[in-house]
């Protein structure tokens, strides 16, 4: 490999290696120039990801005509409701029944949380702290299940629940993402990060397996947890072709179903309406999100650590 | 399987004993427990993850329709032969992998280039770490619609780009610009995600490891790329496979934004399957090509993770 | 471990918090789970036969409406009642054939009516015959009648039609020096309706300031829909024409026995009248746009827009601050509109198949079909009702009936219905956004041919 041996002098200057006075102005500059770099990427990263955002609140609290009209030419206008109206908001509301549709989503996805940390804790210790043949063939098939895309998956599913009689109902919507492969896989991460010395120790004085995973595994991985919790609620919140095969009744249809009727594909949409329905359906989220951030983001990242 | 379910049985008998000091026959109660904690899991996965997938085998060698199920025909392997000779499907299956391969290639270094700057001294960090977080919390029916609105022709990135001279262009409508902006979004949408697990991969960096490379004379770009890429190779094969299977399975952009158009370049397998199934009644022939996009996920995700493993693995 | 303990403490009354929050939900879901409805009530003096309730599937703010369900309700006091199900229109379709066969069917359903064949075909729908009124078949609409019957018997006795016209904005096209027509005997051709949305555009073609046309308010606000735009094509064909001429064929774009699409969707007169539709969104011709602009009529932005009779509602609700009126769709060869709405009909399965008939049966007779008509601005299907309602023999809906009687055909008859509709509709888009239009057409051609011939 060349590059060990010729090395430009302004990366060992800041190596720390030869930091001859000559070079100070230079470093001036040069910290000056990735001030700017920096102001750059960062006002890059805040028209690309915040900007829409706002134009979409924005948007959601005008009519469409002030939309079509306060888009072109961009100007601060775009993203300022001027105007503000609760109009679009309203309807959703009174016409179709977002409240209704917020509740059950909750439901939902409060379910499938608890199920979920009721059914993968255990997995995930079994998987990690208990020696037995076929382990990785069992974690194998179920990681597989990760693979299995949801939308492909719909239409046996359906089959399925009907036969089990629980079509058309909250749980028949929320059990099947249950067993979460992609949860399982978090959970697995942050159990293996608890050192198996804490088991040792504890079976020395004479803990069983239900013991150590709940006071000695369980208490460590709480941050993990919320990270998981959070995950799974978003899968939950987020998810969109399976309630709306699933659920046929309308007091209890789900929120994504209830805002693309509004969005609906294939539908000329109302750009105000879909709008304020694709805010009404992020907003809940995005609070969560805001509150358990420093817990959501590290939790996932360690995830990327092995 | 097998010695799960037969675990169970004697695992039932032997809760009492559960709890009583470890001594001879621990491998078996280990078992037991084992089996006990994994159970629940397990059953719920085998009726509810792999029980659709048996239902999706043998529906994929069947000819019927929605409306009348009861009117089923078997045709061995008509629709996997069907697959191949069909040039939409054919296409479909091109298209997802272009998308899967440019969302990849696009998302991988930005998003390490983006926990490298992330990683660093910055005032705005964690504003800007939940900025690109986002859309990872954001549904893609809500993101499908919001893109459609920017894209439009009388959308925002076209008035923006009309404030500094560029004419309109037609994103959605064009055959060579309509993949492209579904995999601008999807990278849009993926980024965040991608950038937090290289973020994770970042810190978990031994620091010993980096001090001894620098006392060894290594320069920044030098440890950069001997060390700190070397390193991310694991993170990198999670990531790799995380967004491609999440390209693999789109699905709202094809069905909310273009309806698989313009000439089907944006028809997405997951669209395809839906579609088949739903609207152009032939759920037999859509359980065999979801049966052909489990096994393109799986192959994929088993290569990247050995080849990735073997080269890099330290 | 006392460490590992302390650092991650800061977690738990979050945690706690989430898991309080699960439970909860989880209580309620399985109690929301547990509770269902009984579908029949206890019996009274009013109704012998105790309460019975239909669920109805609709799509979103259409037939029938809470105001024909009412309606109906209160006239059998209260005996019968409703619970409704509204899906958007174009998941309609999907919806209908996904629960048919499941024990959630509903009892009712409003359907499109080109659909009537293949649900019929199928025994998912009931035959209505034996709840006709006396008179029925001599007052209905011939078109609505063929449409919603099937091998003799009719499953569906319609409430509504709906034909296309096409709206212009006098002001601008008084300006712009256009005279339109206003009756249906000085219908424009293409040629010429293209030439006067050209001269009316203002700004650059594709993405004009003021239209020429309208981009369509019909399916998701792009263009290719088989209502609107599969109508051009086949008014490049003659039906006086000989049977075996490819000019018949265009006319009809199916062949009789709904098993070909072959060479009579991607006939010549089929494909040049492809390429003139191309023409209407690309290059220096263009006079609609690609993408959608919900609204650009009504905000005064197009001089042109081809819609349904519900514009005329939607523009006096706006109050425009324009003069408008509506002129006869433009043809090739041959005027034609294309009939068929959103009718109301009775599965077959439903266990109150009776008492849903009678239901569906007075809501599509009058008086209750005249106050629909009247109130939603639907074009009737009954002679009488029409006769009855004056506001139907004025402009702009005089336009429409017109049409309607003249030039209605109804759109190609099919058992695959949904997926002629959506294999063609795709092509139509693509021949919009550019695709080579023979090309393309037959390619929707074999897609469609096996599907047609196997007749699913």
């Amino acid at each position: 490999m060349t590059l060990t041996t010729t090395g430009p002098p302004s990366t060992r200057a800041a190596g720390g290696q030869q930091r001859p006075t000559t070079t100070q102005p230079r470093r001036i500059v040069r910290s000056g120039g990735r001030v700017l770099a920096t102001i750059v990427i960062v006002l890059v990263i805040i028209v690309a990801f915040l900007g829409p955002y706002i134009w979409m609140f924005a948007s959601g609290l005008k009519t469409q005509n002030s939309i079509f009209t306060d888009v072109f030419p961009v100007s601060w206008k775009t993203f300022i409701p001027l105007h503000a109206t609760i109009e679009n908001v309203v309807e959703l509301f009174t016409e179709r029944d977002i409240g209704q549709a917020l509740v059950n989503s909750g439901l939902v996805a409060g379910g499938q949380v608890l199920g979920a940390l009721v059914v993968c804790c255990p997995a995930a210790y079994a998987l990690t702290r208990i020696k037995f043949p076929g382990r990785n063939i069992i974690f194998a098939l179920i990681l597989a299940t990760f693979m299995l895309p949801a939308e492909a998956l719909a239409l046996p599913m359906f089959e399925l629940i009907g036969k089990l009689g629980i079509e058309d109902t909250l749980v028949g919507v929320g059990i099947p993402w249950i067993a979460n492969a992609f949860g399982l896989f978090l959970l697995r991460q942050a159990f293996e990060a608890v050192p198996v010395e804490l088991d040792e120790a504890a079976r020395l004085d004479g803990a069983g397996h239900f013991r150590i995973f709940w006071s000695v595994v369980l208490p460590n991985v709480r941050a993990d947890l919320v990270t998981f919790v959070l995950t799974i609620f978003l899968f939950s919140w987020n998810a969109f072709l399976w309630p709306l095969i699933a659920i046929q009744s309308p007091e209890k249809q789900l929120v994504q179903v209830a805002i693309a009727q509004s969005v609906a594909p294939g539908e000329l949409p109302n750009w105000g309406l879909s709008f304020a329905g694709a805010s009404i359906a992020t907003i809940p989220l995005l609070v969560l999100f805001i509150f358990l951030q420093r817990q959501l983001i590290p939790g996932l990242a360690r995830s990327g650590m092995k | 399987m097998a010695t799960i379910s037969a675990n169970k049985k004697s695992a039932l008998g032997r809760i009492a004993k559960r709890f009583a000091p470890a001594g001879g026959g621990r491998a078996r109660r280990d078992y037991a427990a084992a089996a006990l904690f994994l159970a629940p899991f397990v059953i719920l996965a085998l009726i509810f993850q792999y029980g659709p997938l048996v239902l999706m085998i043998r529906n994929s060698f069947f000819d019927y329709t929605l409306i009348n199920p009861d009117l089923s025909t078997f045709v061995g392997f008509d629709n996997f032969v069907r697959i191949f000779t069909d040039s939409g499907t054919v296409q479909s299956l091109v298209v997802t992998l272009l998308l899967a391969v440019g969302v990849v290639v696009v998302t991988i270094p930005l998003a390490f280039l983006l926990a490298v700057f992330l990683n660093g001294k910055l005032p705005a960090r964690g504003a800007v770490r939940t900025m690109i977080f986002l859309p990872v919390i954001t549904s893609s029916v809500v993101i499908a619609t919001l893109w459609t609105f920017l894209l439009n022709a009388n959308g925002l990135v076209n008035s923006a780009l009309g404030a500094v001279g560029i004419s309109p262009q037609p994103f959605l409508t064009s055959g060579s610009q309509a993949l492209p902006a579904i995999i601008a979004l999807t990278v849009w949408q993926q980024l965040g995600m991608a950038t937090v697990l290289y973020l994770g991969g970042l810190q978990a960096l031994p620091k010993d490891l980096m001090e001894a490379a620098r006392i060894d004379g290594a320069n920044g770009f030098q440890r950069f790329v001997h060390i700190t890429i070397p390193m991310m190779s694991r993170t990198t094969v999670l990531v790799v496979v995380v967004i491609t299977v999440f390209a693999l399975q789109s699905f709202a952009p094809a069905y909310i934004m273009t309806g698989g158009a313009p000439n089907g370049t944006t028809n997405t397998l997951v669209y395809l399957i839906y579609r088949t199934a739903f609207t152009l009644q032939q759920p037999g022939y859509a359980s065999a090509i979801s049966v052909l996009l489990l096994v393109i996920a799986l192959a994929i995700s088993l290569v990247q993770m050995r080849l990735l493993r073997t080269r890099w693995d330290y | 471990m006392n460490t590992v303990r302390t650092v991650r403490r800061g977690t738990r009354p979050k945690l706690m918090m989430a898991s309080g929050v699960a439970l909860g939900a989880a209580v309620t879901l399985v109690l929301a789970g547990c509770s269902s409805g009984e579908d029949v009530g206890p019996k009274t003096a009013d109704c012998p036969d105790g309460v019975i309730t239909l669920s109805v599937l609709r799509a979103e703010n259409n037939v029938p409406n809470d105001a024909e369900l009412n309606d109906y309700s209160n006239s059998v006091k209260g005996c019968v009642k409703f619970k409704t199900q509204d899906v958007p229109f174009s998941q309609l379709a999907d919806k209908i054939s996904v629960l048919a066969p499941t024990g959630n069917a509903p009892d009712i359903v409003g359907y499109d009516s080109p659909n009537t064949t293949d649900y019929a075909s199928k025994g998912i729908l009931l035959p209505l015959d034996k709840y006709l009124p006396a008179g029925w078949k001599e007052d209905v609409l011939p078109a609505t009648l063929k449409e919603q019957s099937y091998q003799g018997k009719v499953y569906s006795m319609g409430v509504q039609q709906d034909v296309l016209t096409i709206y212009y904005n006098k002001d601008l096209t008084d300006a712009a020096g256009i005279t339109v027509p206003t009756t249906i005997d000085k219908a424009w051709t293409w040629a010429q309706a293209r030439d006067a949305m050209a001269k009316c555009q203002k700004g650059t073609p594709g993405t004009p300031d003021i239209y020429g046309l309208a981009p369509t308010q019909l399916g998701d606000g792009t263009p290719g829909t088989v209502y609107g735009d599969l109508v051009m094509m086949r008014s490049a064909g003659d039906p006086k024409a000989p049977q075996d001429s490819s000019a018949y064929k265009t006319f009809y774009a199916l062949s009789p026995d709904g098993k070909s699409a072959d060479g009579w969707l991607n006939t010549p007169e089929a494909v040049d009248a492809a390429k003139f539709y191309q023409s209407l969104f690309n290059g220096p011709t263009a006079v609609s746009s690609k993408t959608g602009r919900p609204n650009a009529f009504i905000d005064g932005k197009a001089c042109f827009d081809i819609y349904v009779g519900e514009q005329a509602l939607n523009l006096k609700k706006a109050n425009v601050p324009f003069k408008w009126g509506n002129a006869p769709m433009p043809y090739i060869k041959t005027p034609i509109v294309q009939t068929g709405a959103l009718t109301v009909g009775v599965m077959a399965k439903s266990k109150h198949a009776d008492a849903a008939a009678k239901a569906v049966a007075a809501m599509s007779t009058a008086p209750a079909v005249t106050k629909y008509n009247q109130d939603a601005i639907r074009m009737p299907t009954l002679q009488s009702v029409y006769n009855s309602l004056p506001m139907f023999h004025e402009p702009p809906f005089d336009m429409e009936y017109n049409e309607l009687l003249q030039w209605g055909q109804p759109r190609p008859v099919t058992s695959s219905f949904s997926q002629y509709n959506d294999i063609v509709a795709k092509a139509l888009k693509d021949i919009a956004y550019g695709s080579d239009p023979q090309q393309r057409l037959n390619q929707a051609v074999s897609q469609l041919q096996p599907i047609l011939s196997s007749g699913r």
